[in-house]
């Protein structure tokens, strides 16, 4: 090996298979005998697996389509209609009939969908049930896996454990879930525009050319994200950002104060001018979290009543309606609340971690708790719920207090996300089916194993 | 003293870069490696083992990577050349013993980096190792010799170990940082 590089050139060779066998002979007996050529070896295989990591967005795209669950990663594979091509191949009078023909399917579709729109976002995959609302104010309920969304199109997940993943044309993939609007604007200045109206978009634009950018507005605060894996949860009155990747640029919408948030860090981003906008850099992560909901984000779901006898804090169920296609519309009553807002510690799931919630119900239903968790190193990574029969409930008092084994909880996208542990706590939720009665939380513990101080 | 699970997890998240340089040696394959990593870190929650040292969760995860990565190359590259298991156990021997700075300051030195090579490296990085293409299907798609790909991907290697040990120098040094 007389340089680096060609010891990297000749390494390359080996791992590859491309060297003879006299010189594989000797690149294996220096790597046996030459520790500075293991150390060679060994910073090769780190740069690579960095290189892999950080285009992290197409291995994801990757490992979804091995499991059959994607098919369309990108704007240069087929779309929908990519039997096109075959027109061409026809005999002359065929092809005029199948043009004319093909014609008179197609207008019309241009009648209904503006087709003239730049295409910018393509469904990769969908969860649960969503709703498209059409630049010309048609009505979609449910898009299918390969639909194209364009410019002034809004889409909507319309429950709890909903989600569904587009892929834009900069190669970013963004993922809208629970319930969630997002509205898609007109491109500017290169990047792709959206309009988070509400809910939560977890993203990652990790391989945006270094001119472009993506800009998402909520209602508090235009965000201007560049080659980042980040996630948004947009608020009326507050949005949380959180980089997990790369950078992004925030305006406060309410006085124009601009900042840079980076790799680890997040804020939030309120209407309250009088206050600066700080950053919260990511701490060593907790297994132990407590709250008595006395003080807790706006960004909750549920509705706030007055405290009675020792219930302080109450966090009263609010009715969703929750519609399906093809199904019976239902009404869940649900509360929620975000675990990991403006603390710096992200609190972390061990497998044997127990979520304890304490709360109130008129009378013994079904009741259900779910935990939204996010991944060790950023990025969505699914919901898990347990049921709760009304037995073990165990009713004193209005009063309910259930302890759930981490390990209890079973997915809610059993494809993609398997285990509820190793895992980040984003949210905590309760909700019961179909009955209003009187569903509150009161308050909401995550227990250490036992081992742990 | 036995480690908790959260002294487990954070050892295997500090070294998360080595573990999965680790079982790319073995499969070649970074999305395998990413892959092999996610398993070893939910087998360490998961299977009854324990460990007294960071060492330990250190040898324990570069054997279980080692073995998973085999497994996998049994399962899909049969016709793969299986690197010398003496030699893989060199290599996680010297990673073990070696003090570096945590994977995590690396990256994004790296990100750095890689935003300052021209557009047509960056390419040949991704289809290589972020795309899998093997290097005969690196240089159809770019339309230049097999010698010319490798005698590239070499001159990268070499410019970010460079451009990564200026960056993470230069790290050390900077205490504050600019605001817009």
């Amino acid at each position: 090996m007389k340089d680096s590089v060609s010891k990297y050139d000749l390494l390359l060779r080996y791992l590859d298979g491309q060297l003879n066998a006299e010189e594989s002979v000797r690149v294996s007996d220096l790597l046996r005998t030459d520790r500075d050529a293991r150390k060679v070896l060994r910073e090769l295989s780190e740069q690579v697996v960095m290189v892999g990591e950080i285009e992290r967005t197409q291995q994801e795209r990757l490992d979804q389509s091995r499991s059959g669950k994607r098919v369309a990663a990108g704007f240069s594979h087929p779309s929908r209609f990519s039997g096109f091509p075959l027109l061409w191949t026809m005999r002359p009078g065929i092809r005029l009939s199948f043009a004319i023909l093909l014609a008179l399917i197609l207008i019309p579709l241009f009648l209904i969908r503006p087709f003239g729109k730049p295409e910018i976002a393509r469904v990769t995959a969908v969860f649960g049930p969503n709703q498209m609302i059409g630049s010309d104010g048609g009505v979609i309920d449910g898009l299918d896996v390969g639909y194209v969304l364009r410019e002034g199109d809004t889409v909507a997940t319309l429950s709890h454990d909903a989600m569904v993943v587009m892929d834009l044309s900069d190669e970013t993939e963004i993922s809208l879930t629970g319930r969630s609007t997002l509205r898609i604007l007109n491109k500017a200045g290169g990047g792709n525009r959206f309009q988070l109206v509400n809910g939560h978009l977890w993203g990652a634009a990790t391989n945006l050319k270094k001119e472009q950018s993506l800009k998402i507005r909520t209602p508090t605060s235009e965000i201007e994200f560049y080659r980042s894996r980040f996630d948004v949860e947009a608020g009326v009155v507050s949005t949380l950002l959180w980089v997990d990747r790369g950078s992004l640029n925030v305006v406060r919408l309410a006085d124009g104060a601009k900042t840079e948030i980076r790799h680890n860090e997040k804020m939030v981003v309120g209407l309250d001018t009088k206050q600066p906008l700080s950053i919260i850099s990511r701490h060593d992560p907790v297994y132990r979290w407590s709250c008595r909901m006395l003080k807790t984000p706006n960004e909750v779901f549920g509705r706030w009543v007055s405290p009675h006898n020792k219930r302080m804090a109450r966090l009263h169920a609010k009715p969703i309606l929750i519609y399906r296609p093809n199904k019976k519309p239902g009404i869940i009553y649900a509360a929620s609340l975000p675990v990991f807002y403006e603390e710096a510690c992200p609190v972390t799931l061990l497998s044997e971690s127990v979520i304890r919630i304490q709360g109130r119900l008129e009378s013994a239903v079904p009741l259900h708790i779910g935990i939204a968790t996010k991944k060790l190193n950023g990025g969505f990574s699914g919901k898990f719920e347990y049921r709760v029969s009304p037995e073990a409930l165990n009713l004193h008092d209005y009063s309910w207090d259930i302890e759930v084994p981490i390990k209890k909880f079973l997915s809610r996208q059993p494809d993609v996300y398997h285990l509820s542990y190793g895992r980040e706590l984003a949210h905590i939720y309760v909700y019961t089916v179909n009955e209003n009665v009187g569903l509150e939380i009161n308050r909401v513990d995550l227990i250490p194993p036992i081992s742990m101080p | 003293m036995i480690l908790t699970e959260e002294q487990v997890l954070q050892t295997l998240m500090k070294w998360r870069t080595r573990v999965s340089a680790a079982a790319w040696v073995v499969v070649r394959d970074t999305q395998a490696a990413e892959d092999i990593f996610q398993n070893v870190a939910l087998k360490a929650l998961t299977k009854d083992v324990s460990f007294e040292a960071e060492g330990a969760v250190l040898s324990w995860a570069f054997i279980t990577a080692r073995r998973e990565g085999i497994d996998w190359l049994r399962r899909y590259r049969r016709e793969a050349v299986h690197m010398d298991v003496e030699i893989l156990k060199l290599l996680e021997k010297d990673w073990v013993s070696e003090t570096l700075r945590p994977g995590g300051l690396k990256i994004e030195a790296l990100q750095t980096c890689l935003e300052s090579i021209p557009d047509k490296s960056r390419q040949l990085l991704r289809f290589r190792y972020s795309d899998g293409y093997s290097c005969e299907e690196v240089a159809d798609r770019i339309g230049i010799q097999l010698n010319a790909v490798y005698k590239r991907l070499s001159r990268l290697h070499q410019i970010l170990k460079d451009c990564i040990e200026s960056r993470m120098n230069d790290s050390n040094k900077m205490h504050s940082r600019p605001t817009i």
